[in-house]
């Protein structure tokens, strides 16, 4: 069984700020992070491969940076890399990322047909959680989202059996392979890469494709295959009359402790 | 069983420099670094000096992620009001700039990926908890935090950075102490590159270093310094551990007033304040240089102590230690030991560099200077306040000015005290 999986390297959003005038993500300076559903999807995939063999390969859209990601995702059980990066590649919106992703699915798929390509949820700094779905679309593939548990996968059938669950309801579907599948990191917890598997993850050679390698169409891709305009956007206001302390961690909690005591609120032990 | 030939732990300037040197020999070589990615744990700027980053990577700075070139250095004596200035710049630091600002964060990766691209291994997220030895005390490989985590080694490089506490556990040194260990704090202030440029009167591909010294570090023996960045500001003291818990006084407090003097205050001013890091620096010097190597065992970089003691810079000492011992190690292959006494070489090249023997330069002024606190407490602001006092036009005649200046200060120390003082101190730096 041959899987593909998709991931992103995201800005930390728990460190990230915005910028209160112009409403936009301040990037610089926030740590970058795997995506934490695309993790999870190469979790699921890992599963998947122990209990019926086959390999993984990771893909990731973005600057030499995402190598971290990828060499993080071989460690938790992926055998191949592939990074799509080059300035052909840059400002594209979830249509030319999902673009861009289905061509190098179909070159990958070249070698070997594909029987599975699962993706995260959404993305942390987007949110839009549209490109997998492009990518099922794109790619005719069964798409399955909101995947909480995998059943069963019937090779000989070429059918998957799934727990979809969304906040409505759960349901176990069968679907056909190949098949597209989407979860969250509420599912396939992560184990944690033994030494062995670090050491393998720093040795595979990452394979970097440019636009041609994949023999997409330079108009659909990067930004200029992007059509998304963002009309705007804005930070939630901060609550009125929050105070803000700054400085060290000790001072802090005395400051803190102050406030407290003055409005009256009792702390006890 | 996991192997391989040499494990270097930690993937500062130390680590990945030695890491460097083995790749391109062919030795099979994995760096461990706790950090998600080398740098990440790192006070996030500095001064790099390229001499010994040349020595490895002849473009160098070429492709590397520096920020400014350093042109201009400044030396501040404060008070609470008073700077008396004294700058250095060489038409050759255009030409050929003898040190670059650079965020760490971005710079570490960099470096780390040139030992990649020669062949080592980097593994992320992996933190060495204790060094594996056999019966005899040869130290044999590291234990990590990991499932299966052991990774056994002809050589462990310990490259683990200030307060190594692996060094500690095999008893190359004992604990360090709260006088052998600097705190050092900085902070950065964003500001646009045009604004840097007007302010400080530099051109883009042009720096500028302050180092400050006396009021700076509230009277505390030590060191302020501010300098640029491409669009932000560094700014930042060090001083030691055991003086700052007598002053009771925490680093940030320091440099929170450092920021406030109205010599500093106006170059902020505007200024986005961003991260704020603390992290210690090895203080003590040329004794507390712990043994150097051990059977199957190096030390390099901050976790041998390894600083400049004037200005407590440590990459390029890092560097050197790093390539020096990844040499002694490639000779001590070559014999197939790896025993003390195949890498003692390593520690007979650190003595007669550099870097140990500026150590030993300053092995008695240190001490000295804390014993004789007068220096800093006294006559640094005398010479400061004096400076003032005589470029004042008051009324004053000068030579009364001058004849006022002495007794104040003799009055502190006596003449004699004075004298004995600057000619010890003198002698010992000599
Ligand atoms: C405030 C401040 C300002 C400074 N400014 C300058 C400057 O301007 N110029 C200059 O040259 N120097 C400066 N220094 C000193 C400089 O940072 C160090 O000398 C230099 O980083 C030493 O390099 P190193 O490789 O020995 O150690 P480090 O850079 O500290 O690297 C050690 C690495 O080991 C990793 N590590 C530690 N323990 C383990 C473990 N158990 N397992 C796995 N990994 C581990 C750490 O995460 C780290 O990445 C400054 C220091 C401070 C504190």
């Amino acid at each position: 069984m041959q899987i593909v999986v998709p991931i992103k390297q995201v800005p930390d959003t728990m460190v990230v700020r915005i910028d209160p005038e112009t409403g936009t993500m301040v990037r610089e300076g926030a740590p970058a992070i795997t995506n934490p559903d695309d993790l999870h999807a190469v979790e699921a995939a890992n599963q998947l491969k122990e209990r019926y063999g086959g390999s993984i390969t990771v893909l990731s859209m973005g600057p030499m940076q995402a190598e971290e990601s990828l060499r993080e995702a071989l460690s938790l059980g992926a055998d191949r890399a592939i990074l799509l990066s080059g300035r052909e590649f840059a400002g594209a919106d979830t249509l030319a990322t999902s673009y861009a992703l289905s061509m190098a699915i179909r070159r990958i798929a070249e070698a070997a047909p594909v029987d599975l390509v699962i993706c995260g949820r959404s993305a942390l700094d987007g949110e839009t959680g549209q490109v997998g779905p492009g990518l099922a679309r794109r790619l005719q593939l069964t798409q399955l989202t909101y995947v909480k548990e995998i059943l069963d996968v019937d090779q000989q059938a070429r059918t998957i059996t799934v727990i979809r669950e969304t906040d409505r309801q759960r349901v176990t579907v069968r679907g056909r392979l190949p098949a597209l599948l989407t979860v969250d990191h509420t599912s396939f917890p992560l184990h944690e890469a033994p030494l062995p598997e670090m050491i393998r993850a720093a040795k595979v050679p990452l394979e970097v494709w440019g636009g041609a390698d994949v023999h997409a169409d330079p108009q659909l891709l990067g930004l200029k295959g992007s059509p998304t305009v963002v009309h705007k956007s804005f930070a939630p206001p901060q609550p009125p009359g929050a105070q803000w302390l700054e400085g060290e961690t000790d001072t802090l909690i005395e400051q803190l402790m102050e406030l407290l005591a003055q409005k009256g609120v009792k702390i006890d032990g | 069983m996991n192997r391989c030939e040499v494990t270097v732990v930690g993937a500062g300037p130390a680590g990945v420099a030695a890491a460097l040197v083995l790749a391109r020999a062919g030795v099979d070589v994995i760096v461990l670094e706790r950090g998600e990615r080398p740098g990440t744990k790192n006070v996030m700027g500095g001064i790099l000096y390229p001499t010994e980053f040349e020595k490895l990577l002849p473009d160098f700075p070429k492709g590397a992620p520096i920020e400014r070139p350093i042109t201009q250095e400044r030396f501040w004596l404060m008070d609470e009001s008073t700077v008396v200035d004294l700058g250095v710049t060489a038409a050759e630091w255009k030409q050929h700039p003898h040190g670059f600002s650079v965020l760490r964060a971005k710079f570490d990766p960099w470096f780390a990926q040139q030992a990649k691209a020669a062949g080592a291994l980097i593994v992320p997220n992996t933190t060495v908890t204790e060094l594996l030895q056999d019966e005899n005390g040869k130290v044999i490989g590291v234990r990590t935090n990991r499932p299966d985590g052991d990774l056994y080694a002809d050589v462990v490089v310990l490259a683990d950075g200030v307060n190594s506490l692996l060094a500690e556990q095999i008893g190359l040194h004992p604990r360090w102490k709260p006088d052998q260990v600097a705190v050092g704090v900085i902070q950065l202030f964003t500001l646009p590159e045009e604004e840097i440029n007007q302010r400080f009167g530099i051109k883009s591909d042009e720096g500028l270093e302050i180092a400050a010294y006396g009021g700076a570090t509230g009277g505390l023996m030590g060191q302020a310094f501010l300098y640029t960045d491409k669009s932000a500001l560094s700014v930042g003291l060090g001083v030691l551990l055991s003086d700052l818990m007598e002053a009771q006084i925490t680093p940030y407090q320091l440099l929170d007033r450092f920021i406030q003097h109205p010599a500093i205050a106006p170059l902020l001013e505007g200024a986005q304040r961003r991260e704020y890091m603390a992290h210690l620096m090895p203080e003590g010097g040329y004794d507390a240089v712990p043994k150097l190597y051990g059977d199957g065992v190096v030390v390099v970089g901050d976790a041998a102590m390894f600083v400049n003691p004037f200005t407590r810079q440590g990459m390029n000492q890092a560097v050197f230690s790093g390539r020096t011992a990844a040499e002694a190690i490639l000779q001590a292959r070559q014999l197939g030991e790896y025993d003390a006494r195949a890498l003692s070489e390593y520690g007979e090249r650190m003595r007669n560099s550099f870097v140990l023997q500026d150590l030993r330069q300053f092995r008695e002024a240190l001490p000295y200077l804390e014993q004789h606190p007068a220096f800093l407490r006294e006559l640094l602001p005398l010479l400061t306040h004096g400076a003032k006092d005589l470029l004042s036009a008051d009324g004053r005649p000068i030579g009364r000015k001058i004849d006022q200046l002495m007794q104040q200060a003799f009055a502190k120390q006596g003449r004699l005290g004075l004298a004995r003082d600057a000619y010890g101190l003198w002698r010992r730096v000599r």
